[in-house]
């Protein structure tokens, strides 16, 4: 069960990230693409404060991150190789959702709006991950001496 | 007509020689000499006929590529092949620094078409060199502000004496760029007429790589030198109201003059500015396919005025077209001007910036017809993007 879960969220993982450069590939090649782009981001610019949404939503995510990080340290040596290497995917995924954040835009790709948040959402499965993770390490007993 | 002349005057040389080496009237001889003459005449029909077809055929075809690739004015826009290839060549002398590029949307590096061979020498421009790419109010698809139009110009060395030949997959986005450099002041500017598809048929080779852009430091005009031939929207509506001899063209589809979709997958409602007359051309929002030959090359004023017989407006109007965004319309802009007209524009904001004003009017259905509705943009029903 708990390794069906960590594949379910890894393709997850997987599947964000490579939306979010299909997406962005498109736009870059497609005018019709570019087009229906700028329309639903114009459309959701007007309903909704992205750019503050975006801040507080990379805030957010960074404060939890950085705690299951800190977790995640506490108990280095009972993690398996498995769970190491996911605490650093989801720190490089963390280090790509805030680089996007802070220093992209929409002068700089056309489809931001549609790829941060699909960079967002693969934080977010690597998030509840790493989360898991941390329960399990609960729940196992400590080996004994 | 040649095969007989030839035949005629073989004949009479046969008939004269044989009169003038007999030197007799005895029957005999008259007889043997017109039994000769039909004789030779016959002969010469049956030898001559394949020699003189292949003879003209090959006239012919010296006659065709002479005509295509022989000098064109400074105001043709659609041109050969062959007349391009006579440019590559050196052939033509006042196109000696003539600038060729390729012409398509998106960077270089992601055009497939440009990377996989181009004509020689061709450099590539971006159709979002000209105009914007936001679709924002303030941009709307729209041709660029003037100094980034001729920022963009001149970095393709281009200036308003350079001849520009431009060519590229999609006839209306080639036109679009060839319209946005007239209207900046580009003195000479030529569409390769059926695009590389053409060139590759014709027999001439691509080349890959990039070659040497040397960016130019003064356009030699202020930019834009023809400022009327371009109607903005304000332009559109006063003129629709006060000005009876001006014509709003739409070169749009059927399904979108009738007010049954948009056309395009953002832009929700349909319709039509108000007073607005169809010109026909267009399938889909995408294509001109009624403006072209079944070769794919644009047709000639004569093939746009058989299109045009049944329209509501004559090239003696004051002409402004305008479709979606402004592509489709250069294309009959194009054929006109090198035609010689001046009364002639485009309304670049299309029907894109007409839905950005609740109160703009607008018409839905053919207006000959009693079931066309005559309202505004606000009162218009969403959910005609096409899909």
């Amino acid at each position: 069960m708990r390794k069906i879960c960590y594949l379910i969220l890894d393709i997850l993982t997987a599947a964000f990230l490579c939306g979010g450069y299909i997406t962005n590939y498109f736009t870059r090649r497609k005018l019709g693409m570019l087009r229906w782009i700028n329309y639903h981001t114009m459309n959701y610019q007007k309903q909704l404060p992205l750019d503050v949404l975006k801040y507080a939503a990379a805030a957010a995510a960074s404060v939890i991150v950085i705690l299951i990080l800190l977790q995640l340290f506490r108990k280095w040596r009972r993690l398996g190789i498995c769970d190491k290497i996911m605490a650093a995917v989801m720190t490089a995924v963390w280090l790509l959702y805030l680089g996007l954040s802070i220093l992209s835009g929409q002068n700089v790709m056309r489809a931001y709006y549609f790829v941060l948040p699909l960079a967002g959402l693969a934080l977010l499965t690597q998030i509840i991950r790493n989360l898991l993770s941390l329960h399990f390490l609960k729940v196992k007993p400590k080996s004994k001496p | 007509m040649k095969k007989k002349v030839f035949a005629v005057l073989l004949g009479t040389a046969v008939a004269a020689s044989v009169l003038a080496g007999c030197g007799s009237s005895s029957e005999n001889a008259q007889t043997t000499a017109a039994q000769t003459e039909a004789a030779a005449e016959t002969a010469a029909e049956e030898t001559s006929a394949s020699e003189t077809t292949e003879a003209a055929s090959e006239a012919a075809d010296k006659t065709t590529e002479a005509a295509e690739a022989g000098e064109v004015s400074q105001r043709t826009v659609y041109v050969t092949p062959e007349w391009v290839k006579s440019v590559l060549d050196g052939e033509q002398a006042d196109y000696q620094d003539a600038v060729i590029a390729e012409v398509a949307y998106g960077a270089a590096s992601d055009c497939e078409s440009y990377q996989s061979g181009h004509i020689q020498g061709a450099q590539y421009i971006d159709i979002c060199e000209v105009e914007d790419a936001t679709g924002s109010e303030e941009g709307a698809y729209n041709l660029l502000p003037a100094e980034e139009v001729e920022a963009n110009i001149l970095s393709h060395g281009i200036t308003k004496d350079t001849p520009v030949i431009l060519y590229g997959g999609d006839v209306c986005g080639v036109a679009r760029v060839a319209y946005a450099y007239i209207w900046a002041g580009v003195e000479d500017v030529k569409i390769l007429n059926g695009g590389l598809s053409a060139w590759t048929s014709a027999g001439y080779d691509t080349e890959t790589g990039a070659p040497e852009q040397i960016a130019a430091e003064e356009f030699g005009t202020t930019v834009p030198a023809h400022p009327e031939y371009w109607t903005s929207i304000e332009d559109a509506k006063d003129k629709l109201v006060n000005d009876d001899n001006f014509k709003l063209v739409s070169i749009r589809s059927e399904a979108e003059w009738l007010g049954e979709t948009s056309g395009y997958s953002y832009m929700d409602k349909a319709g039509e500015p108000e007073g607005a007359v169809w010109g026909k051309g267009a399938e889909t929002a995408f294509d001109v396919k009624g403006f072209l030959n079944d070769d794919g090359t644009v047709k000639d004023l004569a093939g746009f005025e058989e299109v045009w017989a049944d329209c509501d407006f004559t090239l003696d109007n004051d002409l402004a077209f305008y479709c979606g965004t402004g592509w489709r319309a250069c294309v009959p802009f194009l054929v006109l001007y090198e035609n010689g007209y001046d009364n002639i524009s485009v309304y670049d904001g299309g029907w894109y910036q007409w839905l950005m004003d609740d109160s703009n009017p607008v018409q839905v259905g053919d207006p000959a017809s009693a079931d066309c509705i005559h309202t505004t943009v606000g009162e218009l029903p969403t959910g005609k993007a096409a899909k």
